[in-house]
């Protein structure tokens, strides 16, 4: 008889996961997670922080790292190349943009490492006074794997690629300007993050779009690991869908007190806190958990949920983002010729 | 049949049910492997002689020269008119050559990037070049072989007429300096020594290329 009541759990085990029988899973009741503690945590802060560092995020870094780094080459050191270094998974033709490419120390103590490519190019046509106005156009992107730095200090750090690209049309009255950027890697090193809200680098995957002038518009996807320097010295981590629209951009339906999408932050502990404004596309109102109502009203606040649990409404300023909060790339950032190298 | 056969026959015939209590069990069945149509070589201790490359990549330490360096060469001349200037006018000619190591091994095989340009310019105002005595619209027309450049800011072959390269003299820096692509942004373009009316400029240099083995 013993050996039927084992049988008999088994069998109803077997019946709960069947499919044609099974209940809807119930989730664990949400006063059942226990949640950190929260309380003491400044989120209009924490968040406007976490806004103005991924706008940091941005292929200016690394690039800036780049130019110093050619600074201070010598002949030979680092070795510079006519394309990218063979065996390397760099989506460019043979002869293809420059490289450096070595494993070598500078007569002053300074060691490069690896490899780094890079292209860029930048044009402009028409006047400003004319009725036509001006267009100009930038493009630059970087590849590598690539340290430089001494004994004591570490001055550029490269592991992976970053692109970015401007577009500016402007004239007699009128000024239009988008800027564009993706990084997937690590950036890191002094003279990469000079005048930086993170010294210390990051990881990251995000893509920015953002633009300026007569229409503007903010449009962020991706994650950003901060290596220090913790917002709010307690979340390291920042992963954000969003799209804001500016004052000069919005249309009848825009709202610009608050962006479509959500930010959210993690702290040391891994546990995220997820900032849900204006759902933003069509799927997120019939396939997230989060009930809807309260998330579609313009009003500048947010759903706070913490481990996915609905905790406080958070009221960002976000007026700040295009109140000087996003400068138009300078057009001669982009120049950088084989005639005339730092 | 006792209490001892009975449980025997429930156990085994509720274990068949609950070994195969998936509801949804497929019409058909996957075959259990896919064929192996992979026609990859076998690897045999005994009998496959290889050896394995040596290892370069990230961390190698170790400085090792390029085996292979493109030289490239950007040599010309502006001759300004009229004589003595003020100058409205320039004619010349650039030639652009790039050879790897010593060039090609038959030397009656040109080289893969040669061309030869001749130039024409109208002397221009505003001069927005701060360093520059004048600056001049330059326009390309050239000949011969560009496939194998690797200079990413040649000029073109030819341009339309007014669409030229915006240029300027500086004889305090002795260089011309090139409006990069009408940006607003005077880069330092060629090395110019101005004698009379002529100006020669010249552009050289030499980096490291890596070029493929034919045997590969």
């Amino acid at each position: 008889m013993m050996r039927l009541i084992p049988l008999a759990l088994l069998i109803g085990a077997c019946a709960d996961q069947n499919p044609q029988t099974a209940g809807t899973p119930e989730r664990a009741p949400q006063d059942e997670l226990v949640l950190p503690e929260y309380e003491s945590v400044d989120f209009v802060a924490a968040f406007q922080d976490a806004l103005t560092t991924l706008l940091d995020v941005n292929t200016s870094k690394p690039w800036a790292g780049h130019l110093a780094s050619l600074e201070y080459r010598e002949p030979d050191c680092p070795n510079l190349y006519a394309g990218p270094p063979e065996d390397v998974d760099i989506d460019a033709e043979p002869g293809e943009g420059i490289a450096w490419s070595d494993y070598c120390e500078t007569s002053g103590g300074l060691s490069y490492g690896g490899y780094n490519f890079w292209e860029s190019s930048a044009n402009a046509s028409g006047q400003l006074d004319d009725p036509s106005g001006r267009t100009s156009t930038g493009d630059r992107r970087l590849a590598g794997r690539a340290t430089v730095g001494s004994d004591t200090e570490l001055l550029f750090e490269f592991n992976g690629e970053a692109s970015d690209s401007v577009y500016v049309s402007e004239g007699e009255g009128y000024e239009t300007w988008t800027y564009t950027t993706l990084i997937e890697g690590t950036v890191g090193g002094s003279d990469a993050m000079a005048d930086s809200l993170t010294p210390d680098g990051w990881r990251t995957d995000l893509y920015l779009f953002y633009s300026g002038g007569d229409a503007d518009r903010l449009e962020a996807r991706g994650n950003a690991y901060l290596f220090e320097g913790r917002i709010g010295d307690r979340f390291d981590s920042v992963v954000v869908d969003m799209e804001l629209i500016g004052d000069l951009g919005r249309g009848p339906d825009d709202c610009v007190e608050e962006p479509r999408g959500y930010i959210g932050l993690r702290d040391s502990d891994a546990y995220w806190y997820d900032l849900v404004f204006l759902p933003r596309y069509e799927e997120d109102l019939t396939n997230n958990g989060y009930p809807n109502d309260p998330l579609s009203v313009c009003d500048g606040c947010g759903t706070l949920y913490i481990r996915g649990v609905k905790t406080i409404d958070v009221c960002v300023d976000f007026s700040s983002v295009f109140a000087g909060g996003l400068a138009r790339p300078a057009i001669e950032d982009f120049v950088l010729t084989l005639h005339d190298l730092p | 049949m006792n209490l001892r056969v009975f449980s025997v026959l429930v156990f085994g015939t509720m274990w068949g049910t609950l070994v195969g209590c998936n509801a949804d069990e497929p019409d058909e069945k996957p075959e259990p492997f896919v064929e192996d149509t992979d026609d990859a070589p076998i690897y045999n201790t005994n009998t496959t002689t290889t050896s394995f490359p040596v290892d370069t990549g990230f961390g190698t330490t170790g400085d090792a020269p390029p085996d292979d360096w493109l030289h490239i060469s950007q040599l010309g001349t502006w001759s300004m008119s009229p004589p003595g200037g003020p100058y409205d006018n320039m004619t010349g000619g650039l030639t652009i050559l790039e050879i790897v190591n010593d060039g090609p091994d038959d030397t009656a095989e040109p080289p893969e990037c040669q061309v030869i340009y001749t130039l024409v310019g109208q002397t221009y105002e505003p001069n927005s070049c701060a360093d520059c005595d004048f600056t001049v619209l330059v326009e390309f027309s050239g000949t011969g072989n560009r496939d194998g450049c690797h200079d990413p800011d040649m000029p073109p072959m030819n341009v339309e007429p007014g669409a030229g390269w915006p240029m300027g003299y500086s004889s305090s820096r002795n260089l011309v300096l090139f409006n990069y692509h009408n940006t607003g942004v005077w880069v330092p373009w060629y090395d110019a020594v101005k004698v009379g009316d002529v100006i020669s400029i010249d552009f050289s240099t030499s980096i490291a290329i890596e070029v493929e083995d034919e045997d590969e």
